[in-house]
């Protein structure tokens, strides 16, 4: 039997080694959790009263920590897998067949990849769970991409290699961004992670700050649209008509809560550290093209995407035959085109297979891909149309009609989302017609939740708004007196205590990819 | 690093913290409905009783203690709560049982909590912390609260409908009565809101007796899932199975007769399947009053389509399941296939 200190140590030890000392089945790291709070607290802690020159050392910790309470050995595969990019990396800077190291490296990477994330999709639940359980590392999807980048940009002699590995261990495991994202590049978290950051009180009150405006995105906003989303489209029962359209419209403010909402939490803990991370976010729902939506959502994604797969296939050598193969048949300026919409097409193809195996995720991505394809093939006919019509770009009658039009393409393109295969997406968009069986009885919100729901998404949409006219409304509001701030904050917290209930609403959409 | 903070500062922090913590436990008070649990644990635990009924609506409606003291013999007690989470009725039963003197523990399974967990659960009723004495209170907020949503371990209220708010005073005057704090019985009615016009009346021991037919009451099927089945209900009742394996208790599970409009319109069999075999192989009886023979009833023996019983309905049920369990003959008292159930239903 334990004494009293002895459990307050155990206690203790729990708390630090967050769920790691926990043997329960666990699939799920929930950043929600009272626990995750201890262990980022405690973190901070033992993080800001140890040496400088330790600190990177105590995250290496951390993040193991973390990494083994998701999976009880996925640590391993990515000590072994951050080891072998170490490795190599150093190879590729003095080797003489450096492309073919390259290559190698990056195929071991995505072979891990698609066994452990994709292939495992194929098996039995039971099985299924048990290899997340033990196996499958946290946020491996988010991890390998940051390592190819690395990798590509060491290849491409953008950075030199990296000759510390406990370096690219914790560039490779950081434990914030394993949770769901963002994907960094080395150049851009090598001096935040190895700066030797000194205790700053701007930094743990901006990142509480930042934390509770992401529970409150996804508490409050999120879950409580989450209920009545996934009595449309997830309850068994077809939706019709309107019932469809405005699921959609709700889907889409519920992704972007629960996704920007995670990322803030993620920003807001990594900043505590003092360690800045990018945004992955840049209030997509002012955009006013589908391209520009794409710049602005999940943008360390679409940043990898265009820096690791657009460019080097737009410059492949196959690309380079076929363009010279279209400038025979469709003109200079046409093949450029084609060439661009093909590689958008293929961009999409898969950033959907990256999300998953379903073919919805692979219609999502064709969707996005094609318009986009589009888009670049139809830009001079559209810009001949607005000239002979005396249509200035910069007018606001047709900056509005361009938000319209981009607003109501990327609602469309959530069916993709709101349905299990391809072909249910398609069946969704045709039951959206049928507007004589639309059912409202589905919206199953008492007039108060209504009321603080509708509230709560005009404040995110004032807020967004205020970022967009480059307002940044953490300063503004630090300059307010204290005990105004005091009064935003209580009631930031009493909102998410109140109303940020919701029984099972899951976690973040994006967790643990 | 605190060296580092300016005492300006350093009390700024504070008065946050204070502050928050006033708002917090002001909203507590007044927000959060007084506990029903908080009663009748304390009346299960000092009363003298020796069987215990647990569950959540569907069992507080459904089994009249009196009948299984009578039928069983020994004296009974429900303390089953709306909503509960399978893993607070280990903590409860570990509670009532401090001076261990339960033989038996009835506990009722509804197939429609196993797909929800403990998270986002709201009310006095569903953080357990503070109902809990000795290390029961530490186990339980390692247990189910550092896992939890951090608001489910701070919060105890929410927001659900103006009607929280005209509670206040109700709640404030019941909260700061001595009855109240003495854990009085005789104020469970009151805590619990019965009215005189009430769907239900309160028959004393935790029994809710269904008298009146609730006709606004919306209900919508539900749909089963049974890949969504949580671990953590699995592992409570594993959990009980073992604490009353260890304590000599008597564990017998069952589920109480859904309307036959439900049985027609949800997938029960397949739940059905899942707890027959799950009990199996906890080798503990489990008793689906759905399948039992001979207990003839309408929608209208129900005070809503969900499944709360009117009291003479719980009677007949209480009875039936008392002799099932003295005479344990499934096949005598039981029918053997889902289509059996369905043919022998009423309207």
């Amino acid at each position: 039997m334990l004494n009293g200190k002895e459990k307050v140590v155990l206690w203790i030890c729990r708390c630090v080694l967050g769920m790691s000392l926990n043997l329960e089945r666990r699939d799920k790291v929930d950043i929600t959790s009272f626990q995750y709070l201890m262990f980022i607290v405690i973190g901070i802690t033992v993080y800001y009263s140890i040496p400088l020159k330790l600190r990177y050392k105590w995250l290496i910790i951390l993040s193991f920590l973390f990494m083994f309470s998701a999976s009880k050995f996925g640590f391993v595969i990515v000590f072994c897998t951050s080891f072998l990019v170490y490795k190599v990396a150093i190879m590729i800077e003095y080797a003489s067949s450096k492309k073919k190291i390259l290559l190698g490296a990056m195929t071991v990477c995505i072979v891990i990849l698609v066994c452990l994330k994709y292939l495992t999709q194929l098996l039995p639940e039971t099985n299924k769970q048990y290899i997340t359980y033990y196996i499958v590392p946290i946020g491996i999807s988010y991890y390998t991409l940051q390592i190819i980048s690395y990798l590509c940009d060491v290849y491409w002699e953008r950075i030199p290699a990296e000759q510390s590995y406990s370096r690219i261990l914790l560039f490779t495991c950081y434990f914030p961004q394993m949770v769901q994202g963002p994907i960094s590049k080395y150049n851009e978290m090598e001096p935040e992670l190895f700066a030797e950051h000194k205790f700053e009180w701007k930094n743990i009150k901006y990142g509480v700050q930042l934390i509770l405006w992401g529970f409150f995105k996804k508490m409050v906003i999120a879950d409580r649209i989450g209920v009545v989303v996934n009595s449309i489209f997830f309850s068994g029962t077809k939706p019709y008509g309107m019932t469809v359209i405005i699921g959609l419209l709700l889907y889409g403010i519920q992704l972007y809560g629960n996704f920007s909402g995670g990322i803030d939490v993620i920003r807001g803990v990594s900043e505590c550290f003092g360690i800045g991370m990018i945004d992955n976010f840049n209030q997509p729902f002012f955009s006013k093209s589908v391209g520009e939506f794409w710049r602005r959502w999940h943008i360390s994604l679409g940043r990898w995407m265009k820096d690791y797969v657009f460019y080097p296939f737009s410059i492949s050598k196959s690309m380079g035959r076929l363009k010279k193969y279209l400038k025979n048949v469709v003109g200079r300026k046409y093949a450029n085109k084609i060439v661009m919409a093909v590689a958008n097409i293929l961009v999409f193809a898969l950033v959907g297979v990256w999300h998953g195996l379903g073919t919805n995720n692979l219609g999502w991505g064709l969707y996005y891909g094609f318009l986009l394809a589009a888009g670049i093939l139809l830009e001079s006919q559209c810009n001949l149309l607005k000239n002979r019509l005396h249509i200035t770009s910069d007018a606001n009658y047709w900056k509005g009609i361009n938000w319209v039009r981009t607003f109501m393409l990327i609602t469309l393109g959530w069916v993709f989302d709101c349905s299990y295969s391809m072909g249910g997406a398609i069946e969704l968009v045709r039951n959206m017609f049928k507007f004589k069986l639309s059912n409202f009885s589905m919206f199953s919100l008492t007039n108060l939740e209504l009321v603080m729901w509708v509230l709560a998404t005009v404040t995110l949409f004032v807020v967004d708004l205020l970022h967009e006219r480059q307002v940044s409304i953490r300063d503004e509001l630090s300059k307010k007196n204290y005990w105004i701030q005091l009064i935003v904050w209580i009631v930031i917290i009493q909102m998410i205590a109140c109303f940020g209930r919701v029984p099972d609403a899951g976690g973040f959409i994006y967790e643990n990819f | 690093m605190l060296e580092d903070l300016s005492m300006k500062t350093f009390n700024k922090i504070i008065i946050f913290i204070s502050m928050n913590i006033v708002v917090l436990v002001l909203c507590t008070v007044c927000l959060s409905e007084p506990s029903c649990t908080k009663l009748l644990l304390h009346e299960a635990q000092y009363g003298n009783y020796d069987i215990l009924i647990m569950g959540q609506s569907h069992a507080y409606a459904g089994y009249n203690p009196y009948i299984v003291s009578e039928k069983l013999g020994g004296e009974a007690m429900d303390i089953a709560r709306p909503s509960t989470a399978t893993i607070n009725h280990y903590y409860m039963l570990q509670e009532v049982n401090l001076q261990k003197k339960y033989k038996t523990v009835l506990f009722d399974i509804d197939y429609g909590y196993w797909d929800r967990g403990h998270s986002g659960r709201a009310g006095s009723d569903a953080n357990l912390l503070f109902k809990l004495t000795g290390v029961r209170k530490i186990h339980y907020f390692n247990d189910v609260l550092l896992d939890s949503n951090y608001n489910d371990v701070f919060a105890d209220y929410k927001l659900s409908g103006l009607g929280t708010i005209k509670n206040i005073p109700h709640n404030l005057s019941i909260k700061f009565s001595k009855d109240y704090r003495i854990n009085n019985p005789d104020i469970f009615p009151e805590v619990a809101g019965f009215t005189k016009e009430g769907y239900y009346k309160y028959g004393g021991r935790g029994f809710y007796m269904g008298v009146d037919y609730m006709k606004d009451y919306y209900f919508k099927p539900l749909v089963y899932d049974m890949d969504n089945i949580k671990d953590e209900n699995n592992d409570a009742l594993i959990r009980m199975v073992d604490y009353c394996k260890e304590n000599g208790i008597n564990l017998i599970c069952m589920s109480s007769a859904l309307p036959p409009e439900r049985l027609k319109n949800e997938e029960v069999e397949g739940f059905h399947n899942y707890f027959v075999a799950m009990c199996k192989k906890l080798n503990v009886p489990f008793y689906d009053m759905n399948y039992v023979k001979g207990l003839d009833r309408t929608g209208k023996d129900y005070i809503d389509k969900e499944g709360h019983m009117m009291k003479n309905l719980a009677d007949k049920q209480t009875e039936l399941m008392c002799q099932v369990i003295k005479n344990n003959n499934r096949e005598k008292y039981f029918y053997t296939t889902y289509e059996d159930v369905l043919k022998n239903l009423g309207e």
